[in-house]
């Protein structure tokens, strides 16, 4: 039995799938004990721990740890073992998002809603960086930080009436991020694991390379996307072909990044039973336009 | 630079061709007087319309009913204030200020009410046939206009929890309506209290939680 030394022991972590605050353990550790610092903000009830709280569990596979209403977080991969330098949660919260820019972010703000395209551009590409510092120190993935951090742009745009000029802006974009970062435990949590991954990672990170308007989809792939319903090919079309991230993909169609994931997924979801039914019986019978795909795998089952 | 910081400049891009102006929500103690002006004038138009010396007489003569009006009170103004704030990023401490007082109103409300139950025992009077179900009709009604205040702030907002938004905006319309009932009943009975005026936001978060939680999350996107 090994006592895990906690990495981020007496620092913020970030919250985990049950919305608790997330400390970060040794790759080797079987058995962890996780302090939660009394100040921690718990995500699900939305109050800040009054006391410190001490757990102890065991550090499984699967990362989840710990007994009780607080529990830490291990993980088992590597990459959890080396915080990187830009990335701890005492710069992100304390140092680097310090308010000295804050009447040019102020400002830039209020010109944006008013209006002025290039001072929201200016705005957005000033605090990404910021942003997307916040979400690394709470989501290792680097994949799942950059959706977050690309959700949370899309939050603040949708957001931007809610914005007052005589407050300051980086607590308001703050609160933003961190309602973000908790959305995504709270989709994983719903969804399960496996299916919030399969949204974005089932197709090869090729096909996101960008726009990919040359490519050549294969006859049986094209017909199966023809059959999919309209909005589930929109999804799997402007994610997979156009190769949008997500929140693009979403501003895009209009809808929320929730949604169109769940559309993606079920997209992906028809094309591969309907490709897989296809190569089981040996013979790809195009499905007829206007058909949807459990249509189409109807047909090729039979 | 990466693919995905690639995606996330363009995405940049495209959100600054998507901008269009917007006008900036009222300060949130602004939002909170409108939403006051407005259950104000209601309320004005109710007592006016009928005794006001009733109202006076009910607060003053018994002290359940007092106890009762001043938790509905609390719960109203807490509950305003929490659910306009929850609109408001950066404004948690107020959502949960007034979450707790809207808390603490609403269940010092009943406590009065279950306490006069208790002490009166046998002797606590029966509400004449269907007043209980007029005055939960009339203080739900009479919610409506404050719930919708308050939640056309909230759609105009941003909603980080979207069903505790919905959830704080009906205690707070809900207790509103009780209040303006209880100040326009004039029958004391407790257990009447408890039936009749506080049932009001207990039932329209049953009813209203999860459609207009659902509404709030598809709005913010």
């Amino acid at each position: 039995m090994v006592i895990a030394a906690p990495m981020r022991m007496w620092g913020r972590g970030g919250p985990d799938v049950r919305g608790n605050p997330l400390v970060e353990f040794r790759g080797d550790a079987r058995w962890a004990l996780c302090v939660v610092a009394a100040g921690e903000m718990h995500a699900r009830v939305g109050l800040r721990l009054l006391w410190p709280w001490v757990a102890t569990g065991p550090v499984t596979d699967r990362g989840a740890v710990g007994w009780g209403s607080f529990q830490g977080h291990g993980r088992a991969a590597p990459r959890c073992l080396r915080p990187e330098p830009s990335l701890s949660t005492e710069q992100t919260d304390k140092e680097e998002i310090k308010t000295d820019s804050e009447p040019e972010l102020s400002a830039w703000m209020s010109a944006a809603q008013g209006g002025d395209a290039e001072a929201y551009r200016r705005l957005l590409t000033t605090i990404q960086p910021r942003i997307r510092a916040m979400v690394r120190s709470r989501i290792s993935d680097v994949a799942a930080a950059e959706d977050v951090v690309q959700n949370a742009l899309l939050s603040i745009h949708r957001g931007r009436a809610t914005y007052r000029p005589e407050r300051a802006f980086v607590p308001w974009m703050r609160a933003i991020v961190r309602n973000s970062i908790i959305d995504l435990f709270r989709e994983r949590k719903r969804r399960g694991e496996r299916e919030s991954n399969l949204a974005v990672d089932e197709w090869p990170d090729e096909a996101n390379d960008g726009r990919n308007e040359d490519a050549v989809l294969a006859p049986e792939l094209q017909d199966a996307l023809a059959a999919l319903p309209e909005k589930q090919r929109e999804a799997v079309t402007l994610i997979q072909i156009d190769g949008l991230s997500v929140a693009e993909a979403a501003l895009r169609a209009g809808i929320s990044p929730g949604a169109l994931k769940v559309r993606a997924h079920r997209g992906y979801r028809a094309l591969r039973d309907a490709l897989e039914g296809a190569r089981k019986g040996g013979v790809w019978r195009s499905a007829e336009p206007g058909n949807n795909g459990s249509d189409a795998r109807e047909r090729s089952r039979t | 630079m990466t693919d995905s910081t690639n995606t996330t400049e363009r995405l940049i891009n495209r959100l600054g061709e998507d901008l269009e102006p917007v006008r900036p929500l009222p300060r949130l103690r602004t939002a909170f007087a409108i939403v006051l002006a407005v259950w104000a004038t209601f309320l004005g138009l109710v007592v006016l319309g009928t005794d006001a010396a009733i109202a006076t007489g009910s607060l003053m003569g018994n002290q359940i009913y007092l106890a009762s009006f001043v938790g509905l009170v609390v719960a109203a103004l807490g509950g305003t204030a929490s659910a306009l704030a929850g609109g408001i990023p950066g404004r948690e401490k107020v959502e949960t200020v007034g979450m707790m007082l809207a808390a603490v109103g609403l269940f010092a409300a009943a406590i009065a009410c279950l306490v006069g139950i208790q002490s009166l025992g046998t002797d606590a009077p029966n509400s004449p046939p269907g007043l209980d179900a007029m005055c939960f009709r009339e203080g739900a009604l009479l919610s409506l206009l404050p719930a919708g205040v308050i939640l056309s702030f909230l759609v105009r907002g941003w909603t980080a929890r979207p069903v505790r938004a919905a959830l704080i905006a009906l205690v707070g319309a809900g207790a509103l309506g009780a209040v303006t009932v209880h100040l326009n009943c004039g029958f004391l009975g407790p257990k009447h209290v408890l039936l009749g005026h506080m049932s009001v936001p207990i039932v329209l978060i049953a009813l209203g939680v999860y459609p207009i939680g659902f509404v709030l999350r598809r709005m913010r996107g």
